[in-house]
């Protein structure tokens, strides 16, 4: 038995050996980006973190751009003019440029075999405004290096305000495969942009709120969110209307809203989810249910009774809600997600997979019906 | 192609060196000779003394090798001034001072006169000398047996039987705090290499009729003395006879001690894991009794064997019974996690480093990258030579003398830790890892558990190299199943968590103490608890 | 005779039972082939699981009928039986080889990506054979200890995907017809029979017939549920679509959980701890095969048939890695039709007419 187990360890001592490397001899890719190139199909941009070197600046963070015709490609060739080897294990962003992303033609890209470059499945993708070394370049700052914990935060930011979405690429390749519904991803892009289109009224809207006026600030920043027809942006919602959206999906936690009072005076409104939306889909008829609580700010500014602010934050809701709705519905973009309640009235794949959603999605006619809970407790100014 | 195969193996023909053969001053034996040896030696075993004085005196000369063995004593004397008798004792072993009070003084007094020659000893023993603790012997063996052990023999001339008196009476080192198992709240003593006193520690403990020693000598020519401690009618029957019949069958004519006797009857020699727990504490060594078990002890080890044993046991420290149920269980709990620690810690790192470092955070991965920035060793190459260095810093700090073993466990901690950073040979996070490892090493009570733990911990790391968390797997299983498969003594390994008995104590947190009677069910004991 | 059975309490056999239970309804099958139908596959665990059952309580009582405590009792003597005990031995081997080709799978697509296949099978060859040879008792302890480490990861791995769960996804679920689910979960039995077959080969072990019968039920009930949760978690995390195209979609459950900026992340050494059962689990019913196989052909050691069969599983583990048309093809059926090799001979070996005791001669 003895010899039997050393004739079976040897072929591993000699063969047994798993390609490995040192944990120095890596750079570590944290973002990468895809836009549309010049010379071939698609212009990859991955920015390297490189760990090391001195102990005031432990971290070094790079930006390096290559061409190519296919993901693997692209990852030979950042290998190649990069001196270290790169390590994708640790990238958490995905940026897709915009002017790729309107032509749908990432997806040829983004079929790449999850784990052959050890890209971890759970990135965050966003859309970014080309070129995306900017956008990268944007986030690098030199008060603070430690880029991931920036980027938690801007998470973070996201989750809290409901301003942006918050996107997976599991969700991003889930809204592909499947037509349940369609997907909203982030909108990324340097501070200096200026206005950008809001597809629900055509109005631009400022990009960003402010930036900070630092040397070493952030230049980068995300709002509002592009909206997908299946892999095709279609157009941009600004961060209301995102929000918005995300209430009707149920990934809507908190965040604020203003609302213009009758006596043209401004009111502040912090909203929270109460419960899950329900949704109910009939014979092309959809109706949507929303439960939310508000806690207005400065309450002794705003001159209206509470029983009147309610049924103007519901009705308003419900008007703005069927405008978005509108406007997606002309974008042919699901992502308030009909089809998910569309697919649960099969008991066949088969069928389900026969039934033309899209067509039917355009028809489709939703009511919205918003229940507002004012507390009784309103809230006081941020600053008291 | 055996030549073949054996010069590719070998560099140089060996050159001619002197070896000492068993055949070169005897010649090769007879066909029959080994026959004809050892039916000798089975006749002079059962060979009785001779009536004559002089060719006893010249049969023990020669049996001790008196020319030349000075240490034997062969004192003539006239018993009542007419009955000439001889006793034999061993230098240094024997109190001289209890053979010149009690042997020979009475002996010179006594009046014989009208006593057979024949009945002597029995006169002697009944009349005149005052020992406690005498016995008639005829046997030739058991008379050698006696002196080697410091008795003192009386042989008479006439007479066909001997008196064997106890007059042992050599240095010994008295009972001492133990060295190895220290503890803060538990007893302060420890055996000693005197076996009576040990028996006698443990005779203090267990005060009850049914704890039995039993004495026995062990095979080959040393005849070592060995005790079987144990209660009676509670001790399983089958285990203690299958104890005794592998302590029967040890024939060795090396010295004895508790480890030696556990290699010689233990099961599984390859496994790194001792099969006996060995400890200087009687009240370790008397709870396992209390609890079923049996208790050796060997003549001059200064430990007693405990068996048999399961992974709890050697993960136990004598003193967690004492300690109040919600600090036992924070103890054994971090126990639990050194343990842990010290055998997969240093193999996961090594994983995670060279094969996923996709695991490790951003923050971990910059200071393990930062403090190997100019080391020169590869990272697995690092860690087995740091692994080393703490085992040889260790095994220095044991072998030396107490005072200058602090001085290299410091020395070899601090000095050559920072010194091997400052040279570039081992990065600081290697280190932290290394110390960590060596602490929660310390956290295992027993010492060859300490040494299994190290033994898997080497070969996780080689594992990880290799293979990273593949190899880890691999290894922990084979390693966990190796040990599933170990018996000590008939128990299983990972009694009672598997096999499940109903007494099963959490090894993470300890159970309330309750009162109990009887044994634990895992020894499958005669007298267990309800 | 060497068989290395041993002895072993029901705790320890209903252990082992639920680690290949789980491992087998979990890790076992072709994701193609288990999402084909839509998000159905925690149904058809638990249909398959029941059937299962039934054929192991069938078996029991007939070995009941006709006296013996294993399988090798009910099977004769006879070359058809032989044969019968030779089809149930392959579907012992075929089920083996599945988790461990799926997990082979797994770690040369997403963690050792550099390397062959060949070099990670060499690994879990010396641990299979290790694993086999040292017998029943050894296995079925190492599951005792093993399962508590095991429940905790799968109970974590289920508890902290639980943002990721979503209902919509199960949709749409197959029920239009039933009978499709039935014949479904039989094509199943491959993965969720060989847990009680290979408790049924090691029956001597397991000291009584009524503790056997008990370590099966509560292994099989337990395992095949805690299997059928997990699926359900699954399908909740995944829709069919995207799971048909998952190599290993536990795996991808696993790294779906986001957390920002995590210390140390832990699928890889839960992953790694699952491949441990998984390796168990083959183990397990490659040593009921070694035993069937010793017990039918009276060979008396079981260690040569167990480095035989490990041997052989890895060979074809590492065969059927090279993808061509050929393996793709014999792939598919493995998954699919491999059933038949338990539904066949199972009901011959448990229709065998009783045999008649002779008649003891008259005393006089």
């Amino acid at each position: 038995m003895r010899r039997i187990g050393l004739i079976l360890f040897l072929p591993l001592m000699l063969f047994g050996c798993m390609q490995s490397k040192n944990i120095d001899e890596y750079a570590y890719v944290l973002n990468v980006g895809v836009e549309r190139g010049t010379t071939m199909p698609y212009l990859v941009t991955a920015l390297v973190s490189v760990p090391g070197g001195t102990e005031d600046t432990k971290v070094t963070n790079t930006v390096i751009t290559a061409e190519a015709r296919t993901f693997s490609e692209a990852y030979e060739t950042l290998n190649a003019i990069y001196p270290s080897r790169l390590s994708f294990s640790r990238a958490s962003l995905l940026a897709i440029g915009e002017d790729l992303a309107q032509s749908g033609e990432q997806d040829a890209f983004l079929n790449f075999a999850f784990g052959k470059p050890d890209l971890w499945p759970n990135l965050r993708v966003v859309v970014a405004k080309p070129p995306i070394r900017d956008v990268f370049e944007g986030w690098i700052s030199e008060a603070d290096p430690s880029l991931r914990k920036i980027k938690t935060a801007v998470g973070d930011l996201s989750g809290v305000s409901g301003m942006t979405a918050d996107t997976g690429y599991s969700t991003y390749l889930e809204a592909i495969g499947d037509k349940r519904f369609d997907v909203m991803l982030a909108y990324a892009g340097e501070n200096e942009y200026g206005l950008q289109p809001d597809m629900v009224g055509g109005e631009a809207y400022p990009y960003t709120g402010g930036s900070l006026l630092t040397e070493s600030a952030l230049k980068t920043s995300t709002a509002g969110s592009a909206v997908f027809d299946g892999s095709r942006m279609v157009g941009i919602l600004d961060g209301r209307h995102t929000m918005e959206v995300l209430m009707v999906t149920g990934a809507f936690q908190k965040g604020e809203m203003h609302f213009t009072l009758p006596d043209g005076s401004a009111m502040r409104a912090a909203l929270y989810r109460m419960r899950a939306p329900k949704i109910r889909l009939h014979n092309g008829e959809a109706s949507v249910e929303l439960h939310l609580k508000a806690d207005v700010f400065d309450p002794e500014t705003v001159s209206m009774e509470q029983d009147a602010l309610k049924a103007l934050i519901e009705e308003r809701l419900e008007t703005e809600f069927s405008a978005v709705f509108a406007a997606l519905q002309r974008a042919n973009s699901d992502a308030m997600g009909f089809g998910r309640f569309r697919a649960e009235q099969f008991r066949d794949v088969k069928a389900w997979e026969a039934c033309d959603w899209k067509s039917e999605y355009r028809a489709l006619n939703v009511t919205f019906s918003v229940t507002v809970m004012l507390s009784h407790e309103r809230r006081g100014s941020e600053t008291e | 192609m055996r030549n073949a195969i054996r010069n590719l193996f070998q560099f140089d023909a060996p050159y001619r060196q002197f070896e000492l053969k068993e055949t070169e001053s005897e010649g090769t034996p007879s066909f029959f000779a080994r026959r004809k040896e050892k039916r000798a030696k089975v006749r002079e075993a059962q060979g009785r003394i001779e009536k004559n004085l002089d060719a006893n005196r010249k049969w023990l000369a020669a049996r001790f090798s008196a020319k030349v063995n000075t240490d034997l004593i062969l004192r003539p004397f006239l018993l009542g001034g007419t009955a000439r008798a001889l006793a034999a004792s061993m230098n240094g072993m024997a109190d001289d001072k209890q053979i010149a009070d009690f042997i020979l003084r009475p002996a010179f007094a006594v009046r014989v006169d009208g006593v057979s020659r024949t009945d002597l000893p029995t006169y002697f023993c009944e009349h005149a000398l005052s020992m406690h603790e005498t016995e008639l012997s005829d046997s030739r063996d058991a008379i050698v047996q006696a002196i080697a052990e410091g008795r003192t023999a009386i042989l008479f001339d006439g007479a066909k039987q001997a008196i064997l008196c106890d007059t042992r009476g050599f240095v010994s080192r008295p009972v001492s705090e133990p060295q190895n198992e220290m503890t803060i709240m538990g007893p302060k003593e420890a055996f000693t290499e005197n076996i009576r006193t040990n028996v006698t520690l443990l005779r203090r403990i267990l005060k009850r009729p049914d704890f039995v020693c039993e004495f026995r000598d062990s095979g080959g020519t040393n005849r070592t003395k060995l005790v079987l401690a144990y209660l009676d009618g509670t001790v399983n029957p089958a285990l203690l006879s299958e104890v005794k019949r592998r302590l029967d069958a040890i024939s060795t004519d090396m010295r004895l001690t508790v480890g030696r006797v556990e290699q010689l009857i233990e099961d599984y020699t390859y496994l790194p894991l001792p099969q006996m727990l060995k400890t200087e504490r009687p009240d370790r060594a008397a709870s396992a009794v209390l609890d079923g078990r049996i208790a050796l002890l060997v003549e001059g080890c200064p430990q007693a064997g405990v068996l048999p044993i399961t992974i709890g046991t050697l993960l136990a420290s004598g003193e967690d019974m004492d300690m109040r149920q919600p600090v036992g269980t924070i103890v054994q709990a971090i126990r639990m996690i050194g343990a842990l620690l010290s055998t997969y810690l240093p193999a996961y790192f090594l994983a995670l480093a060279l094969h996923h470092p996709g695991q490790l955070s951003g923050e971990i991965l910059e200071t393990v990258i930062a403090s190997r920035a100019m080391v020169f060793l590869p990272l697995w190459m690092e860690m087995i030579f740091l692994l080393l260095v703490f085992q040889l810093v260790r095994e220095a700090g044991l072998r030396v003398p107490g005072s200058i073993g602090h001085a290299i466990g410091i020395i070899g901690g601090l000095l050559l830790g920072q010194a091997a950073v400052s040279a570039n040979i081992v990065s600081t996070v290697v280190l932290i890892i290394v110390a960590l490892t060596g602490l929660g090493n310390f956290a295992i009570p027993d010492y060859s558990a300490q040494i299994a733990a190290a033994y898997y911990r080497v070969l996780l790391c080689i594992a990880a190299t290799f293979a990273g968390l593949l190899g880890i797997t691999v290894t922990g299983l084979c390693a966990t199943a190796v040990m599933c498969s170990a018996k000590s003594f008939g128990v299983p390994f990972f009694a009672p968590f598997s096999p499940v008995t109903r007494h099963a104590e959490h090894l993470l947190f300890r159970t309330r103490l309750k009162n109990r009677a009887g044994a634990s069910d895992r020894w499958n004991a005669k007298r267990r608890r309800a | 005779m060497n068989l290395r059975i041993g002895a072993f309490g029901k705790q320890e056999s209903a252990a082992m039972v639920l680690i290949a239970a789980f491992f087998g309804g979990c890790f076992a099958a072709d994701s193609r082939l288990l999402f084909e139908n839509g998000n159905a596959s925690w149904i058809i665990e638990i249909i398959s699981t029941i059937q299962a059952l039934l054929l192991f309580e069938a078996t029991v009582w007939a070995l009941r009928v006709r006296g013996g405590n294993d399988l090798s009792a009910l099977i004769g003597d006879s070359h058809v039986k032989r044969a019968l005990a030779v089809f149930l031995m392959l579907a012992l081997l075929l089920a083996a080889m599945q988790p461990l080709q799926r997990f082979l799978l797994t770690m040369t697509q997403y963690v050792f990506v550099e390397s062959k296949h060949v070099t990670a099978c060499l690994y879990l060859l010396p641990c299979l054979f290790l694993l086999t040879a040292l017998g029943a008792e050894t296995l079925v302890r190492t599951a005792r200890i093993l399962l508590p480490i095991l429940l905790v990861s799968i109970a974590a791995a289920l508890l902290s995907g639980i943002g990721q769960y979503h209902l919509y996804r199960i949709h749409p679920i197959p029920f239009a017809e039933p009978a499709n689910l039935f014949t479904l979960a039989g094509g199943a039995q491959i993965r969720a029979a060989p847990p009680l077959l290979a408790l049924l080969c090691i029956g001597e072990g397991t000291q009584d017939r009524m503790a056997m019968r008990s370590a099966g039920r509560i292994g099989a009930i337990a395992g095949g549920a805690l299997a059928a949760l997990a699926l359900f978690a699954l399908s909740m995390t995944f829709t069919y679509t995207q799971l048909k195209d998952m190599p290993a979609p536990f795996y991808r459950m696993l790294v779906e959980v986001r957390a920002e900026n995590p210390t140390l992340r832990l699928d890889r050494a839960v992953l790694f701890l699952w491949l441990g059962g998984a390796v168990l689990t083959s183990a397990f019913y490659l040593y009921a095969a070694c035993v069937l196989f010793c017990k039918t052909f009276r060979v008396r050691d079981s260690r040569p048939v167990a480095l035989c069969f490990s041997g052989v599983a890895a060979t074809l583990i590492l065969v059927l890695f090279y993808e061509t048309e050929t393996t793709a093809k014999i792939l598919e059926h493995l998954y699919r039709d491999a059933w038949m090799l338990i539904g066949l001979p199972f009901p011959l070996i448990l229709l065998k007419p009783r045999r008649r005791k002779p008649k003891c001669a008259a005393s006089v």
